[in-house]
């Protein structure tokens, strides 16, 4: 039995379940954008609660109990352990150059990098690479389908179910024993910490920025940046200004704190 | 007679080829310029680290940004079509209390050093009135970060008016949501929430 597969099998399900009671509730303006909105802020909502009163406390243990050097470690330790899935997605993708990288990477931390504590392939400038079955899946056509938020698992889409199916199932933590997959959680979740604590700084709506910012990056990992040209020129920036009417609106601008 | 003429021809044509190559590539270097500019006065005050408060890294980035952003613009931009619906007393509320805004969240982001640098990657030009600068920040240790900034021209000088990071571009990601607040909540409720977010970032 292994806990990082099934409980990714009982959220996929549980969702499933969520989606369909929603589904039976009072009609709606729908968000075309967003044709789910009412069903993910509620999983949102669910999500933060979960943060804020499971995770949370639990991260703040764990980076009370271990040293800043051993997290590190324990964070090199599992990218490590993720890189024979993205070699995998590399060559499901076609991407040679980026193939040979990741492969270089895992076989120099595994063997000089004692199992992957220290990440050696870094010190030597071999470049890491992200990649996941969503992004493979996106390579080969499969549109991205709407907007989700799972259950524990955070912002996602159609197109990324199945890709975190097959992302559990080629994971050699998923077949560890269980106190490593609790540690790997812990420790995804005190990676996670700085972009929450960015998420609550910034933002005005965090639903809202969280989905518009999830989208754009995603689009950037699997354009491998091309995306940017098409973020650059948004329609808006050839409505007609009333430029005179903004220059009086800057003219006399006081800003103090 | 005709081989002169041809001559004048390409001559002429020639002149008008160079000049709109030499006015183009003045006006890379001009934006590119403002880039860097504002750049390295981020990291002035990311060197000054703890020499400088809240207070002073907001007051010394203030002049620069408001130099090389075109924050009236950006107002417009990130509230979309709701824009038409302000009085001009909510717009000049909007375009202040955004700028402040604007310089507060460099004041808070870019309260440190530990060897970062930023390199112009390369610089486009898009239409004749809009340059794109692709930049790199470099963190040491960690994977360098994509900043790209569009400019748009306000008279002579060029002006930010996005920047797009690691693919999420700014002036998109507020637009979706200041539109949706405005819709669902009004424009008090978003002043409101601007103002939260300048009290967040200073501490």
């Amino acid at each position: 039995m292994n806990i990082r597969f099934f409980s990714r099998l009982l959220i996929v399900f549980g969702f499933f379940l969520l989606a369909a009671c929603a589904s039976t509730g009072n009609i709606e303006e729908v968000n075309a954008e967003d044709p789910h909105e009412r069903f993910n802020r509620n999983m949102y909502g669910f999500n933060n609660g979960v943060d804020t009163y499971v995770s949370s406390p639990l991260v703040t243990v764990y980076q009370w109990v271990t040293p800043g050097l051993l997290r590190t470690s324990i964070a090199n330790f599992f990218t490590n352990l993720k890189e024979p899935r993205t070699v995998m997605n590399d060559v499901l993708q076609g991407k040679e150059k980026a193939t040979g990288e990741d492969f270089e990477r895992f076989v120099i931390n595994t063997l000089l990098g004692f199992g992957g504590l220290i990440d050696v392939a870094s010190y030597a400038e071999i470049e890491y690479h992200e990649e996941d079955f969503s992004q493979t899946l996106a390579v080969w056509g499969t549109p991205r389908g709407e907007y989700l938020i799972l259950p524990l698992l955070g912002p996602s889409s159609y197109r990324g179910i199945p890709g975190e199916i097959v992302d559990a199932a080629s994971s050699p933590v998923s077949y560890a024993i269980w106190p490593i997959q609790v540690l790997d959680l812990l420790n995804e979740r005190a990676n996670a910490e700085q972009s929450l604590k960015f998420i609550d700084e910034a933002a005005v709506d965090p639903y809202i920025f969280m989905r518009a910012s999830y989208i754009q990056w995603r689009d950037y990992q699997i354009t491998e940046g091309a995306n940017t040209a098409e973020n650059l020129l948004m329609p808006e920036l050839d409505e007609a200004f009333d430029d005179e009417e903004l220059e009086l609106l800057e003219e006399d601008l006081d800003i103090k704190l | 007679m005709l081989v002169f003429l041809r001559k004048l021809i390409t001559v002429f044509f020639l002149f008008f080829i160079s000049h709109s190559v030499y006015a183009d590539a003045e006006e890379i270097k001009l934006a590119s310029q403002v880039v860097k500019d504002f750049q390295a006065e981020l990291l002035d005050v990311m060197q000054q680290g703890d020499k400088l408060t809240y207070e002073q890294r907001f007051e010394q980035l203030k002049p620069v940004v408001l130099k090389s952003h075109n924050l009236a613009k950006i107002t417009r931009i990130v509230v979309s079509k709701e824009w038409k619906k302000l009085t001009i007393e909510q717009k000049k509320e909007l375009v202040r209390k955004f700028s402040i805004l604007s310089v507060a969240s460099y004041a808070h982001y870019f309260n440190s050093f530990s060897g970062e640098s930023f390199t112009v990657e390369s610089v486009k030009q898009l239409s004749p009135g809009q340059i794109y600068v692709h930049t790199f920040l470099v963190l040491p240790d960690e994977k360098d970060v994509s900043m790209d900034y569009l400019l748009k021209k306000k008279g002579d000088d060029w002006r930010i008016i996005n920047i797009i990071t690691n693919g999420v571009s700014d002036l998109a990601l507020k637009r979706s949501e200041y539109v949706a607040v405005l819709k669902k909540s009004g424009f008090d409720v978003l002043l409101a929430e601007l103002s939260v977010k300048i009290e967040k970032f200073s501490k």
